[in-house]
C-alpha cells in the first residue's frame, strides 16, 4: 500500500458547471454559468440590477436549485441534497441576502444567536458567539439588547452580517449588503469583509459596484443578462 | 453542543407565541376543552354505570322451573346435577317460598302465604352460562335439562341476551364515532390554526431555514405552543366534567333510591384522568408538528 498524496490543488468550494436557470419555465435568470471560487478568495458578483447576481447567491445556499448543469458546494451537489442534509450544508455558510431578515420581535443579540443555537450550541455559548460576531463587525455590546428595527439601516447591515458569521462558515454570501449604505458605510462594510478573507473565510459578494470602490485584492465576476462575463 | 438548548429555544418561542397572541390562545383552550369535554362527559357517565349496566347485561340465563312435586332435597339434587353440565357457570336457587312472598308484596294482596293454604308457585334454579356462549350451546343445554325427571320446564333469554348486547354494541359504537368526529374535527381545527399561525411567521421560518436550523427545530415550537393548547384544554374539560359531577352526584343518587337501581356518580379514576392530559398533550404534539411541517414545505 501507497500513502495516498494529497491533491496537488484542493477542490473548489464553489463550483457552476453549465448553470441555467429559469423562472416560470421559461424567464431564464442564468445562463450557461460557469465558474469557481476557491477556499480563501473573494469573489465579487458585479452587474445591473436583474442580471443573475442573486440567483448565484441563492443557488449557493440551496434556497433554488438549477434547472440544468450542475452546482457544487463543499462537494456536495446541491440539487441532488436532501432536505435532511441541507440545513448542515447551510451551517457552513454564512449568508446576508437583500432583504436582512432580521427578527424585530427578539434583540439584536437573539437574532445573532440564532444561527449558532439552531447548530445546537448550549444557550451561554450562542450568547458569547454572537457578543465576539457584534465586536467582530464593530458593533458596541450595548446593541445587543436593543430590536433590530431601532438601528439605522448600516447598523442593522452590520448585525445581519455578524448573524452570518456566528457559525464560524468556510464561506460568506452577502447580496447586496451595501445597497442601502452611503459611501462611507460601504466602505467600512468592505472592509470588514476583507478582513474575514484575510483570516480565511471565503467571500463571496454581489453588488452593484456604485456604492463604494470595489476591493483591489477581489477578483470580479460580471454578470450581464444571466451570463457570467469575466 | 447541548441537547437541551432545541427543547429550551422551542419552549421559550412557544411561551412568546402565547403571549404574543394571548386571545387568540384562549379561545384555542377554550374551544378545544369544550370539544373534548363532551366525549369525556359521555364516557364518564358509562363508567360510572357500568354497575348498573352489568344489572340489565347479565350473561345468558336459562330457567329451569321444578316440578312442585319435587322435595327441597329433590331440588338440591338438580341444583348440583345442572352446575355439573358443561357450559353452565353457576346456578342459583330462587325458591318458592320467597318467589310467592315477592309475588303477594309487589300484587298488593293483603294476605299471607299461610292463608293461600299450599303455594302454588314452583321452585326455579336459574343457570347463568359461561361466556362466550352460543344460540346452538345454549339450546343443547335447555334440551337436556328438559329431560331431565322433576323439570316441568325450561325457559331461555337468549333473545333478550342479543338485543341487550347488539343495543350495547350500538351505544358504543355512536359514543366511538362521535368521540372520533370529535377528536378528528379537533385536530384538523387546530392543525389548520397552527399551520395559518406559522403562515403568519414567513419570515422567521425563512431566517431559521437560512441559518440551517432543521425541520425539527423549526417545528418544535409550534408542536409545543399545540400541546400546551390541549393539556390547558383537558385539564378545563377534566375540571368542567368533575365539577358537573358534582353538581349532580346528590340529585342522581335520589333518585337512584328512588328507583332502587345502584346507580351512583362517582369521579373518574385519577389514573384516567391522567392518561386523558397525557392523550391530548401527544395529540397536541403531533398536530402541531403535521400543521407547522405543511407551512415549511420547499427549500
Amino acid at each position: 500500500m501507497t500513502p495516498a498524496t494529497p491533491p496537488a490543488h484542493p477542490p473548489p468550494l464553489v463550483s457552476f458547471d453549465r448553470v441555467a436557470k429559469l423562472y416560470d419555465g421559461d424567464r431564464a435568470a442564468l445562463t450557461d454559468a460557469t465558474f469557481t471560487l476557491n477556499r480563501g478568495e473573494f469573489v465579487l458578483l458585479t452587474g445591473p440590477s436583474g442580471a443573475g447576481k442573486s440567483t448565484v447567491v441563492r443557488l449557493v445556499c440551496g434556497l433554488e436549485v438549477p434547472t440544468s448543469g450542475q452546482v457544487m458546494v463543499a462537494g456536495e451537489d446541491i440539487a441532488r441534497m436532501s432536505m435532511r442534509a441541507l440545513p448542515f450544508l447551510r451551517r457552513s455558510l454564512g449568508v446576508v441576502l437583500q432583504n436582512l431578515m432580521l427578527l424585530n420581535d427578539r434583540s439584536v443579540l437573539d437574532n445573532v444567536a440564532l444561527p449558532a443555537l439552531a447548530a445546537g450550541l448550549s444557550h451561554a455559548e450562542a450568547r458569547q458567539r454572537a457578543q465576539a460576531a457584534l465586536a467582530r463587525v464593530a458593533l458596541p455590546p450595548d446593541v445587543g439588547r436593543v430590536r433590530p428595527d431601532a438601528l439605522s439601516g448600516g447598523e442593522q447591515q452590520r448585525v445581519a452580517l455578524a448573524r452570518a458569521i456566528v457559525n464560524r462558515p468556510a464561506l460568506v454570501l452577502a447580496d447586496e449588503p451595501t445597497a442601502h449604505l452611503d459611501e462611507t458605510g460601504a466602505l467600512h462594510l468592505l472592509q470588514l469583509l476583507e478582513q474575514f478573507v484575510v483570516a480565511g473565510v471565503t467571500v463571496m459578494m454581489a453588488t452593484h459596484g456604485e456604492a463604494a470602490p470595489l476591493p483591489a485584492r477581489a477578483r470580479v465576476l460580471h454578470v450581464e443578462s444571466g451570463r457570467i462575463l469575466r | 453542543m447541548s441537547a437541551l438548548t432545541p427543547q429550551r429555544y422551542a419552549l421559550g418561542r412557544a411561551v412568546a407565541m402565547v403571549r404574543d397572541r394571548p386571545l387568540a390562545f384562549l379561545l384555542g383552550v377554550a374551544l378545544a376543552a369544550i370539544a373534548l369535554a363532551l366525549p369525556l362527559a359521555i364516557a364518564s357517565v358509562l363508567w360510572a354505570a357500568r354497575p348498573a349496566l352489568a344489572l340489565i347485561q347479565p350473561a345468558p340465563e336459562i330457567s329451569v322451573f321444578v316440578s312442585t312435586r319435587a322435595a327441597p332435597r329433590d331440588v338440591d339434587a338438580l341444583k348440583g346435577r345442572l352446575e355439573a353440565v358443561p357450559g353452565v357457570a353457576g346456578v342459583t336457587v330462587q325458591p318458592k317460598d320467597a318467589a310467592l312472598a315477592q309475588l303477594i308484596k309487589r300484587s298488593g294482596f293483603v294476605t299471607t302465604p299461610a292463608e293461600l293454604g299450599a303455594n302454588p308457585l314452583p321452585d326455579v334454579l336459574i343457570a347463568r352460562l359461561e361466556l362466550p356462549t352460543s344460540e346452538q350451546s345454549l339450546d343443547a343445554v335447555t334440551t337436556t335439562v328438559k329431560g331431565w325427571p322433576l323439570v316441568d320446564s325450561v325457559r331461555s333469554d337468549l333473545d333478550w341476551y342479543r338485543k341487550v348486547r347488539g343495543l350495547g354494541r350500538v351505544g358504543l359504537t355512536a359514543v366511538t364515532v362521535f368521540g372520533g368526529l370529535v377528536i378528528l374535527l379537533l385536530t384538523l381545527i387546530l392543525a389548520g390554526t397552527v399551520r395559518l399561525h406559522a403562515g403568519t411567521r414567513a419570515d422567521e421560518l425563512a431566517v431559521l431555514k437560512l441559518v440551517g436550523a432543521t425541520p425539527s427545530f423549526i417545528v418544535r415550537p409550534y408542536a409545543y405552543s399545540a400541546a400546551l393548547t390541549l393539556a390547558l384544554a383537558s385539564v378545563l374539560a377534566i375540571t368542567a366534567v368533575l365539577a358537573a359531577h358534582a353538581a349532580l352526584r346528590a340529585p342522581i343518587a335520589n333518585l337512584a333510591v328512588l328507583y332502587g337501581a345502584p346507580f351512583t356518580l362517582p369521579n373518574p379514576e385519577t389514573l384516567h384522568l391522567l392518561a386523558v392530559v397525557a392523550g391530548a398533550v401527544f395529540l397536541g404534539w403531533a398536530i402541531g408538528v403535521a400543521g407547522a411541517r405543511a407551512a415549511i414545505s420547499g427549500r
